[in-house]
């Protein structure tokens, strides 16, 4: 799967679970929301192998 | 010229909180200059990047349309900056200046899109030339079928999106902005001028916006919101331009108990996103969850991503107004990296507001 947040990439081979994901792209502590294909992931889900993930940040501005 | 340093620095202090943004850029941008400008296409891009940072102008540049509110800072020089029109998005210099090419019949969602990548150009980044983009709504189209309105919150998002909405003809509007106007509000907060910092902004809002809009009904509050001004204003959409989680929970679950459709918008930095919600909708908490807490450290800003929000949630409230025939996805948008994504979210099984 592609992963991008912002202007950083990554690609895995296999399909990931949520909290995985987030530890391995050094984000598990960052505001920030993870879409698959679109959708948004929530705690427990399993990104799908073949996914396109965007992370994107909880943005709160006004 | 300490002093003057000082103050440039105080005014953009929002958006040195943008990385990649250091000081030294935003001094150099003083010296970037417009010239003439051809049409309201150009002068919106130049107003965004003006407000951005790029301080000078010539003897032939429109100032006394779209400068009043930047009098300390202008300085007169020679053009540095000159926007043509083209079949294309180009940036090249010529004789010793900075051109930027781009096609002058876009919609006018395509202004903050250019300023973008113009400062992007100017902080020397990688920019995306294409400008195949899809917003929720094609264009921008005055108000047809009125509705009463209620904004709450009248700063870097409320201030285009209130005037977009007045501009494009509605004509019931209610603004709840507790704020005053601080120095560092300016360089995207449109509906303020220098002269208005220290000055409560429901006051300003008032006084201005009546002025301006005389065939308009406006009533400003000076307050935080609460469910109860929906009691009191009975309004048919409420949108959201507020800078912290607690508000937009507690926007989300009074609109939500009311059955009052509701827009909200966020932005930080480049990016941001724009989304309508009503009951038939998963609400705000499916999408950020029940635990997001607020801080009080200040976020970076930049005053085109602000009005891209801002813009955009007009539109689309305008489209609800018109057809009542909402748009049922989250757009999402990053100016930096030019992505542009309609995000979709279920129903959390375990929300107890739109369960």
């Amino acid at each position: 799967m592609e992963v991008v947040y912002g202007e950083k990439k990554w690609t895995f081979e296999n399909e990931m679970l949520l909290d995985k994901l987030l530890q391995e792209t050094g984000l598990k502590r960052e505001p920030v929301l993870v879409m698959a294909d679109g959708r948004l992931i929530r705690e427990g889900e399993t990104l799908p192998r073949d996914s396109r993930v965007l992370i994107i940040n909880a943005a709160n501005g006004g | 010229m300490d002093i003057e340093r000082e103050f440039i620095l105080e005014w953009y202090a929002r958006q040195l909180l943008v990385k990649g943004i250091t000081e030294a850029f935003q001094l150099r941008l003083t010296e970037e200059t417009f010239g003439s400008l051809s049409c309201e296409f150009e002068e919106l891009i130049a107003e965004l990047l003006i407000r951005s940072g790029l301080a000078g102008i010539t003897r032939e540049f429109p100032r006394q349309k779209i400068l009043r509110f930047y009098s300390p800072l202008i300085y007169r020089q020679y053009e540095t900056i000159q926007f043509r029109n083209g079949p294309n998005l180009e940036f090249y210099e010529q004789s010793g200046k900075k051109v930027i090419s781009f096609p002058h019949e876009l919609s006018k969602f395509f202004a903050p899109v250019i300023a973008s990548r113009v400062f992007l150009w100017l902080l020397e980044e990688n920019i995306e030339n294409s400008l195949e983009i899809k917003f929720p709504v094609s264009d921008l189209e005055r108000v047809r079928r009125q509705g009463r309105v209620m904004v709450v919150g009248a700063g870097g998002l409320g201030g285009p999106l209130i005037k977009t909405l007045l501009d494009l003809g509605l004509r019931d509007l209610a603004v709840v902005e507790p704020g005053s106007v601080k120095l560092n509000n300016l360089h995207r907060q449109i509906l303020y001028d220098y002269g208005d910092v220290g000055y409560l902004k429901a006051e300003v809002l008032q006084k201005k916006l009546s002025r301006a809009y005389t065939s308009a009904r406006i009533r400003v509050y000076n307050s935080f919101f609460s469910e109860s001004l929906l009691r009191t204003e009975k309004p048919d959409l409420v949108i959201s331009c507020v800078d912290n989680f607690s508000g937009r929970y507690s926007i989300n679950d009074a609109c939500y108990r009311s059955g009052i459709p509701y827009i909200d918008g966020a932005v930080e930095e480049f990016s941001g996103y724009v989304m309508y919600r009503d009951r038939t909708l998963p609400c705000y908490r499916c999408f950020m969850g029940d635990e997001r807490r607020d801080n009080s450290a200040p976020k970076g800003i930049l005053p085109f991503t602000s009005y891209l929000g801002g813009m955009v949630q007009a539109a689309i409230a305008v489209d609800f107004l018109n057809r009542n025939k909402p748009y049922e996805s989250i757009f999402w948008f990053d100016l930096r990296n030019s992505v542009f994504e309609e995000l979709e979210i279920s129903r959390r099984s375990e929300c107890e507001v739109c369960q």
